[in-house]
């Protein structure tokens, strides 16, 4: 029995699908060589020149998965903790958990680079250190949403930190590590797409997983205990679906913020805060949202290509102060 | 079917409330009174394992409570704060329906007995006609009898309330104790509930605890615990008290509060 208001909520996440398919083949074409539509078809039937082949299956092709699946993952990680730690603006970024996550390759990069192909793991373990540290220091009798921003600054500065004194130890291989802190997804080819989609995929179906869960813990620790909860093992799987997706995203293109706070925060105007719904569309428009951000970073001062994440920061961060401001919603 | 025995119950080690035995049978409405602070919450929280007691075990129709699985004991009891918060979109119905969870596994759906369940709770707290309305869109009284239609739908023994009048108006304060009597009545629910009216108290429930400093202090059938002296210990306030008058047992007329040397 579905009514309206919920069948209108299928058709929304049904056209964002078609739409970021458009916006798939669309954005093919855009860079710092031009491509037209035609030469794109005459690509994939085969029967492009060579250089465009090379372009557009070497270059655009697996950029395009990865920014698609990133932005995915790190919107959904976003909406997850926000549920975890009840706090509409929390994000992999803001909490630390990014930078943990990065820390860990950014250390496997430079000293174990034989062990290329456990990136994604790695990540995750460092993700996973940083989210810990950060319950852990916001713990006061439950998680206080504010100390989790707090200890997310602190967990943050802690990771940047330890980030300089590695890129000043190894200045000579300093050129990826700033690669790594902005976040890029330039010069990602599927290699890195076989090493992160696998484990996205996996991520992407636990999530589904936690939806009902989501939706318990939205009505608070004493409401979904009566209703048979058990509140902390629910906040700890979510909390290691969340991690995961963003660690294997850090391992893929690095810290790329704000994404996993602006994308939720859009869904529940469309959607509602309803997470059978919330998912699906953060993960549709996570993908349209990171695919745009990047095709600008592409785009925009072309020759030079700008890193992604300073792209998502300059849209990203005005967002989070204005909701900083407001902190009300109505969906 | 519920026995409450030598409780302890305390936040961070520190003991708010002791000694606390407790023997409830089925179909009795029970109602904790007390001074803020006293314990009303603490105790009732933790009878609906909402809080883990320091010490002390809770049966629950023969079980151990604490050894019982959340499910379980969540088709059997049923326990609201006193404030609950729930997203602002979502409409009475959903937040009914998720009183379903306990009866559901993590891969069902809502099946169409469930939307019985639903419809009857919803039925019972009046809130038909406005059943799709947000959570953000209505009044305090009607939001009160959305979380109690949730607890319904979980179709449960025992219901737990902490203050669910309080914030209304007078109104809505009666159309949800008669809401409690008719459910004790017709379904033979088991409730224990925290107010703060001494006259709704004693209308309303087969026995008072009386409670202060996170101590028993009286037990019973209101008529016969509730006495001048009694209500002079606990809220330190001078109480003309008629018996037997306008069809009530006993009506309680607060008159002054004590000299503070008194
Ligand atoms: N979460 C908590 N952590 C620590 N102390 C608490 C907490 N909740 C209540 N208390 C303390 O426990 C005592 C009893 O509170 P409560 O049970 O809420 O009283 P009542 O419901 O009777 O007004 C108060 O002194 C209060 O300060
Ligand atoms: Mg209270």
């Amino acid at each position: 029995m579905k009514n309206k208001k919920e069948k209108r909520k299928i058709w929304i996440i049904c056209f964002s699908l078609i739409f970021l398919g458009i916006l798939i083949v669309g954005t093919i074409g855009v860079g710092s060589i031009d491509i037209s539509v035609g030469e794109i078809i005459d690509t994939f039937l085969g029967k492009g020149d060579e250089i465009n082949d090379s372009i557009i299956m070497d270059m655009r092709l697996p950029r395009i998965l990865l920014a698609v699946f990133v932005g995915a993952s790190l919107s959904i990680s976003g909406a997850l903790l926000q549920s975890v730690m009840r706090n509409p603006l929390a994000d992999p970024g803001i909490t630390g958990v990014s930078s943990g996550g990065s820390l860990a390759a950014i250390l496997m990069m430079l000293y174990f680079p034989q062990f290329y192909r456990l990136l994604p793991l790695m990540s995750f373990l460092g993700a996973m250190l940083a989210c810990g540290l950060v319950f852990i220091l916001s713990w006061d009798n439950g998680i206080k949403p504010i100390r989790v921003i707090l200890s997310g600054v602190a967990i943050n500065a802690m990771f940047a930190g330890a980030t300089s004194l590695l890129a000043i130890m190894n200045s000579d291989k300093i050129q990826g590590v700033l690669l790594w802190i902005n976040g890029s997804i330039a010069y990602r080819g599927w290699r890195e797409v076989s090493y992160f989609l696998p484990y996205c995929i996996v991520g992407l179906i636990l999530a589904l997983f936690c939806i009902r869960g989501a939706n318990l813990l939205a009505l608070g620790d004493d409401v979904a205990t009566n209703l048979g909860m058990n509140v902390n093992r629910a906040r700890i799987c979510i909390s290691l679906v969340a991690v995961f997706l963003a660690g294997i995203s850090t391992s893929a293109v690095g810290i790329i913020g704000f994404i996993g706070i602006i994308v939720p925060h859009v869904c529940r105007l469309i959607v509602g805060s309803d997470y059978k719904y919330l998912i699906p569309m953060s993960t549709i428009l996570g993908g349209i949202i990171l695919l745009l951000a990047d095709t600008l970073a592409r785009y925009i001062a072309r020759p030079i290509e700008l890193p992604v994440g300073v792209m998502m920061a300059m849209i990203g961060c005005p967002f989070f102060l204005f909701l900083l401001r407001r902190r009300k919603y109505s969906a | 079917m519920l026995k409450v025995n030598d409780f302890k119950v305390g936040y961070d080690g520190k003991m708010i409330v002791k000694d606390f035995n407790l023997h409830v049978k089925k179909g009795e409405i029970i109602t904790i009174i007390g001074p803020n602070g006293s314990g009303k919450s603490t105790v009732l929280k933790a009878i609906g394992r909402l809080l883990k007691p320091m010490s002390g075990t809770i049966y629950l129709d023969k079980q151990l409570l604490w050894k019982m699985n959340g499910k379980e004991i969540a088709k059997e009891m049923a326990c609201l704060s006193q404030h609950n918060i729930a997203p602002e979109d979502m409409t009475i119905r959903k937040i009914v329906s998720f009183g379903r969870n306990p009866h559901k596994a993590w891969f069902e759906g809502v099946s169409k007995k469930d939307e019985e369940i639903i419809d009857w709770a919803i039925e019972k707290t009046n809130l038909k006609s406005m059943q799709n309305k947000k959570m953000i869109h209505i009044s305090g009284g009607e939001s009160q009898r959305a979380w109690i239609a949730m607890a319904l739908a979980q179709q449960p023994k025992i219901l737990l309330l902490d203050e669910p009048t309080t914030y209304l108006d007078i109104n809505n304060q009666i159309e949800i104790l008669e809401l409690v009597k008719e459910l004790n009545e017709k379904l033979k629910l088991t409730v224990i509930m925290v107010l703060h009216d001494l006259n709704q108290a004693a209308k309303y429930s087969d026995e008072v605890i009386v409670l202060k400093n996170g101590e028993i202090k009286a037990l019973g059938k209101p008529e016969e615990i509730l006495n001048q002296n009694l209500i002079k210990e606990i809220y330190n306030v001078e109480m003309n008290i008629l018996k037997n008058q306008f069809g009530e047992k006993i009506i309680l007329i607060p008159k002054k509060i004590y000299a503070k040397d008194a």
